[in-house]
């Protein structure tokens, strides 16, 4: 028995890169057990000459440099292989109905219960993956079998023993699954199976030391479990070195198996077999060339999937798993790795930001993989990894130390999404009985463990045993019995559960719609009341009315409060005029706030005459703060939302407004002051609002000032949006139907209401400051009223004391009440590892969410204090982040270098930082006026990390041409006016706008096919909306192939930004109107500015400062 | 008597009522943290308290400055400016909306009052004992 340990294996940080980023190593776990000799037999084909001649850890990264020291083989102790462990033969399983209950006894189910763990009598165990299997039936292979192989391999209860971080032990490659995923069959790897499941078998020599740790055993069951599955979600990140460690990618878009071995993209070599990429060559460092193609000249970078294929950095960095309480031998070796320098050295894992064009496809790969150890979560399930859309962190690997931290100057946050939902996208399942943990209040979720032969579970946040409910086993009602991993909340990281009625103060809520509607003279100058009247009227129906429960009411503004009266028996609704506002009363009790199904014949008469009421008015004077108060009183009973909807500044009541003076400010030092509130009223209202479950959405038309910034704290602290529509006209058809758009979206939503967000960290973690819009009822309580699946919220996050664990955790609860009246709590969990290495800490940074983190810090700052202090801060982090990985984790550490070295995955971020600069809500100049500029902030306060990066901060920019398909007509290329070429056409898309782009020359047969027109000079400069042109001929010779293309393109730009915005399309002509000219070279973030300079400049001044050491 | 006794016995009133307003802002701000109120509750009630508190103290100190109490004057002076320059900067209300991201500031303040206001009353307990037992006997029989 030859339970040694086995000699730390040398080797250096390159052969790290080699081994991780192998390609059997990463598709194929068996090559990990097989010794050097086994490997080079087996993958002949897939090992890379130089790896196997210059690199004899190869593939072995953890192996002692002697095989025989990890494997004695000695047919005694080899377990006798059971045919369920043969290769290739599906393991029996045993099925419901195989399972013999005991009556009045409940039975418990615990997936590879180790023999010494389960007490003397204790209930009979079974395996989840067979209720797993009937799960995913389709994915069954993917499972290898468990039953039965825990007694035959006990290695595990070993390895997870002697190292409760068990990505370092040594021995631990040698396990790996006996059964051969299918997404090996047809590579050579294939036929080492046998040879890897008698290597599988030869390690049982250790189990004898399980019996010292019988309070793991749960724990270490489940490990064994990760240790042998694969996971059919790992494209990238199949198990590589190490059996045991678990990694998947948070990648949401790729296809979820069937990369070949040879597919992997290997950092540092060229892969010439990359079948995923035939139109971009891949340079030596495996970056896609930059190709020129077609006759316009058009740079276009390679699309990102097929990037993604050679992105290496989702496969790097996975063996650092965290280094704690490791025993000795262990111990040894994990501070070895902790100590390599990883990353250093190699310049395929940094980039060069001075080189070359910024890789934008990048901000649409996947954040870095979330490399969980071992044995997390309890229970094997594809769903248990958070998706990123819900909620994700700056850092996908937490430093253990605030030392640490600071001394990689990274931001360290997290974003939520937490009500986020998409047509498409199936909800959360629901879940009917509520588990929590006793001290700290978290929810049962599929990270906890269960200990003490399945009675107990140990919270994964406080770590506090509590007892597992009876339920989770035994059905009452039924006496059955029942397994507890069929619980879907511990197999997701996203569930709803139904709350009872202890979660409720009062019976849930109706979803309530209150307008206040401008109808004062400027408002009618717009055309206002006739469009809202008609929109509302289309959006009647689609408000969310699932029990016939929803109310409607209507306040119409001038001097006076205009009251309506609407009852259900389908009479005329009657207007009360109250022009009284020394104390605000309701001239009616009960028909002002009416419900929509019984009254819909009153309220569609009030709608359709609200253009006409007013048509004449001439009246001067608006009144809003009077009509809020009575907003507010009626609303007070039921809760719901106000819609406000302002073209005028409020100069009438408690609540009125001095317009304040913009053109001569604009760009000076006093223009913070300006954006600040004028005074505290409606922040106080907002705040009063919230407590009686109000939420305010605020809509502005029109360009003249209405003191935006006082105005919008409405929403900002209620939890309602912002729109602001300037150049609105009820004659411009484009803004109109923009307006429409939007707003039906945003009040047909399927919204939550009265809703509270709680967020929970593991111990050592604090949720210092909270952006969005909400209002913060107690320090870490997030109040909302009416909670909008698009609205997102950042959380900074300080680290108070050491992480002591492996995996630290945070958890959303979002208690609402749904549009059905269901209360409900939807509860999301994030686990991110922890880690003492800075280089895996650089290497884990996700630099979309860093950069929506700065620019929501940043919008805060800026109204909290002066916008030049939000840019300074801004670009003060970029260049410390940069320098900081510079000093950490470059050979440079000090002096003057002439690249500036980042991390792959942060790349992006001085091209970030500068578009964050760049944008509306914080660019220098004069020409932005408060309400763009606050509309701005308000986005960027609200939207999520994905819109928001891109095309918010980096708009997109595509050049069209007359190609064969959609994919060669329209060809992504870099936002800079460097792209644009004079005989082109090129579509430009920030969200809020399309910019047709014609060059002077542009050729005509493009103009004809894109606008159906023939001339250029026909084509107008300015507002379009974009023809949808039909011909008889279809396909792709049809004269109109590009049009198609097009709309195609805009429709599906639609649905990346969730439909939140219906763009305007605008012909912006080379020759064409100067001031449109401008307004979209604003947009192109790579080019020089007036005050900020190009992405090449910038990038210069930052390597200057950065050399300087002083910024 | 003489004023600047009478005046010494005023401040020791009022700063004990200083020094209870600030014990009270204190307690509350801690409630707040422990999630006891909510901030809309404590805004509304220490508003209340935020002038008559400035108004209290500028009384006190006008009277040390009419019997000619000039240390103890110029010792209360730089709270008094403080309080002006938050007033003219009108930031002396407690905002509910913004009162957690300023809670720490806002307990440190008032532990800082409660610390003045304590040794202010014990000092001024010393000045009306020092200028009662200086004061010729005439005033004392004729008082």
């Amino acid at each position: 028995m030859s339970g040694r340990i086995p000699e730390r294996p040398q080797f250096n940080a390159e052969e790290t890169y080699q081994r991780k980023g192998s390609p059997f190593m990463g598709t194929s776990p068996i090559a990990n057990l097989s010794s050097q000799a086994q490997a080079t037999v087996a993958h002949p084909a897939s090992l890379k000459p130089q790896s196997t001649s210059t690199q004899p850890g190869f593939g072995t990264g953890f192996r002692p440099s002697n095989p025989q020291n990890v494997r004695p083989i000695s047919p005694s102790n080899r377990p006798t292989m059971s045919p369920q462990n043969q290769p290739g033969i599906p393991p029996m399983r045993p099925g419901p109905g195989m399972r013999p209950v005991r009556p009045g006894k409940p039975v418990i189910h615990m997936p590879n219960q180790p023999p010494h763990s389960r007490p003397q009598g204790s209930p009979r165990v079974l395996s989840p993956v067979s209720q797993n299997q009937q799960q995913y039936p389709q994915k069954q292979n993917f499972y290898p079998p468990h039953q039965g192989q825990q007694q035959q391999h006990p290695v595990s209860g070993y390895s997870a023993m002697t190292d409760p971080n068990p990505g370092y032990a040594p021995h631990q490659q040698n396990y790996s699954q006996p059964q051969q995923p299918p997404y090996n069959v047809g590579s050579p790897n294939a036929s080492s199976t046998n040879v890897d499941s008698q290597n599988f078998s030869n390690i049982p020599q250790h189990g004898s030391k399980r019996r010292q740790y019988p309070a793991q055993a749960a724990s270490v069951y489940s490990e064994n479990i990760i240790s042998s599955a694969p996971k059919p979600g790992n494209k990238k990140n199949l198990p590589k070195h190490t059996g045991e460690i678990k990694n998947i990618t948070n990648d949401y878009n790729s296809a979820p198996f069937g990369i070949a071995g040879a597919d992997l993209f290997v950092p540092g070599e060229y892969n010439p077999s990359i079948p995923a990429i035939p139109k971009n060559t891949t340079t030596s460092t495996g970056y896609p060339e930059i190709t020129r193609q077609g006759s316009t000249g058009l740079q276009r970078y390679p699309s990102v999937q097929n990037y993604n294929e050679t992105y290496p950095a989702t496969q790097y960095g996975q063996q650092e798993a965290p280094v704690t309480n490791a025993v000795a031998p262990v111990d040894s070796m994990a501070t070895q790795f902790g100590s390599m320098s990883f990353g250093s050295g190699n310049p395929n894992y940094q980039v060069n930001v001075l080189a070359g064009h910024p890789q934008i496809q990048e901000l649409e790969a996947p954040p870095p993989p979330i490399t969980l150890p071992a044995g997390i979560p309890c229970c094997p399930s594809e769903t248990h990894l958070l998706p990123p859309i819900h909620k994700r962190s700056t850092l996908n690997a937490i430093p253990k130390t605030d030392k640490l931290l600071k001394k990689s100057k990274l931001p360290f946050g997290i974003l939520l999404t937490p009500y986020f939902e998409q047509e498409g996208i199936p909800p959360p399942p629901t879940v009917n009985e509520i588990v929590r943990c006793r001290r700290c209040r978290s929810y049962i979720n599929p990270y906890v463990t269960f200990i003490e032969g399945g009675r107990r579970w140990k919270c994964n946040l406080c770590e506090l045993a509590n007892d597992v409910p009876m339920f989770f086993d035994y059905d009452s009602i039924a006496q059955t019995t029942k397994n507890r991993w069929e619980r879907a909340e511990l197999l997701n990281s996203v569930v709803e559960f139904v709350a009872p009625a202890d979660y409720m103060v009062r019976p849930p809520m109706p979803p309530v719609y209150f307008f206040i509607i401008d109808v004062s003279y400027p408002s009618i100058q717009l055309g206002l009341p006739e469009v809202i009247g008609n929109t509302i009227l289309e959006i009647l129906d689609k408000l969310p009315n699932d029990e016939g429960r929803t109310k409607v009411g209507f306040i119409t503004v001038d001097s006076s409060l205009h009251f309506y009266s609407i009852r259900p028996e389908g009479s005329e609704p009657q207007m009360i005029v109250v022009a009284d506002f020394d104390s605000v009363f309701i001239p009616s009790p009960t028909d002002l706030l009416v419900n929509l199904s019984e009254c819909k014949e009153g309220i569609k008469s009030l709608l359709a005459k609200l253009g006409q009421m007013f048509s004449k008015s001439h009246v001067v004077g608006n009144a809003v703060g009077p009509a809020l108060m009575a907003a507010q009183k009626i609303l007070t009973p039921t809760g719901g939302k106000i819609i406000l909807l302002q073209s005028s500044t409020p100069t009438i009541g408690e609540a009125a407004l001095t317009p304040r003076e913009e053109t001569k400010i604009l760009g000076t030092p006093q223009e913070s002051d300006a954006l600040k509130p004028q005074h505290n009223w409606y922040k106080n209202f907002a705040a009063d609002c919230s407590r009686f479950q109000i939420a305010v959405d605020t809509i502005f038309f029109g360009h003249q000032p209405m003191d935006i910034q006082t105005i919008v704290c409405l929403s900002r602290y209620t939890g309602g949006s912002m729109f602001y529509y300037p150049t609105f006209m009820s004659t411009r058809e484009p803004e109109v139907r923009k307006f429409k758009e939007e707003i039906t979206k945003h009040l047909s939503a399927r919204v939550g209401l009265e809703a509270v967000i709680r967020v929970r960290a593991s111990r050592g973690l604090r949720l210092a400051a909270y952006y969005g819009h909400f209002f913060l009822r107690s320090l870490d309580l997030l109040a909302l009223p009416f909670v909008t699946p698009n609205h997102s919220y950042a959380i900074d996050v300080e680290i108070e004391e050491s992480l002591t664990g492996a995996v630290a955790y945070f958890q959303t609860a979002l208690l609402h009440t749904a549009c059905n009246g269901e209360r409900r709590i939807r509860v999301s969990t994030l686990a991110i590892p922890t880690t003492e290495n800075i280089h895996t800490i650089f290497h884990h940074a996700d630099q979309v969410a860093i950069a929506a983190l700065l620019a929501k810090k940043a919008v805060d700052r800026a109204l909290v204090s002066k916008l030049q202090d939000a840019r300074d801060a801004i670009k003060y982090k970029c260049l410390e982040i940069m320098s900081a990985f510079k000093t950490e984790c470059t050979q440079s550490s000090s002096g003057a270098v002439t690249q500036i070295k980042v991390p792959r995955n942060l790349q992006l971020l001085p091209l970030l930082t500068l578009s964050i600069l760049k944008h509306t809500s914080l660019r220098p100049g004069n020409t932005i006026s408060f309400g763009n500029r606050i509309a701005a902030m308000a986005s960027i306060t609200v939207l999520s990390p994905e819109i928001l990066i891109t095309p918010c901060l980096v708009p997109r920019l595509y050049g069209l041409q007359l190609g064969a398909d959609f994919e060669s007509s329209i060809l992504p290329v870099f936002p800079s006016a460097e792209s644009l070429s004079y005989q082109g056409v090129f579509l430009l898309y920030d969200g809020h706008n399309i910019f047709l782009w014609l060059g002077r020359d542009a050729n005509p047969e493009l103009v004809h096919s894109l606008l159906g027109v023939d001339v250029n000079r026909s084509v107008p400069s300015g507002v379009i909306s974009l023809p949808v042109l039909t011909s008889e001929e279809d396909g792709p010779n049809s004269p109109h192939i590009l049009n198609k293309y097009v709309n195609q393109l805009v429709t599906a730009l639609g649905i990346q930004t969730r439909g939140l915005w219906s763009p305007i399309t605008y012909i912006c002509k080379e020759n064409g109107e100067p001031l449109l000219k401008t307004w979209m070279h604003q947009r192109l973030v790579l080019d020089r500015d007036p005050s900020l300079p190009s992405y090449q400049e910038f990038i210069g001044e930052s390597r200057d400062k950065i050399n300087r050491g002083s910024f | 008597m003489s004023y600047t006794s009478l005046v010494y016995i005023l401040a020791l009133i009022i700063s004990a009522v200083l020094l209870f307003g600030a014990v009270y802002f204190v307690i509350m701000l801690t409630d707040l943290e422990c999630d006891y109120i909510n901030p809309i509750d404590l805004a509304n009630s220490l508003n209340t308290y935020v002038m008559p508190e400035f108004i209290l103290f500028s009384v006190m100190l006008l009277m040390f400055l009419f019997v000619g109490q000039w240390f103890t004057f110029v010792l209360n002076l730089p709270l008094f400016l403080w309080n002006v320059s938050k007033i003219s900067s009108n930031r002396q209300f407690y905002d509910a909306t913004e009162v957690f991201r300023t809670l720490p500031r806002h307990k440190r303040e008032n532990f800082t009052k409660v610390g003045f206001f304590l040794l202010s009353f014990f000092y001024y307990l010393y000045c009306m004992i020092v200028t009662l037992i200086n004061e010729p006997a005439d005033t004392l029989i004729s008082s």
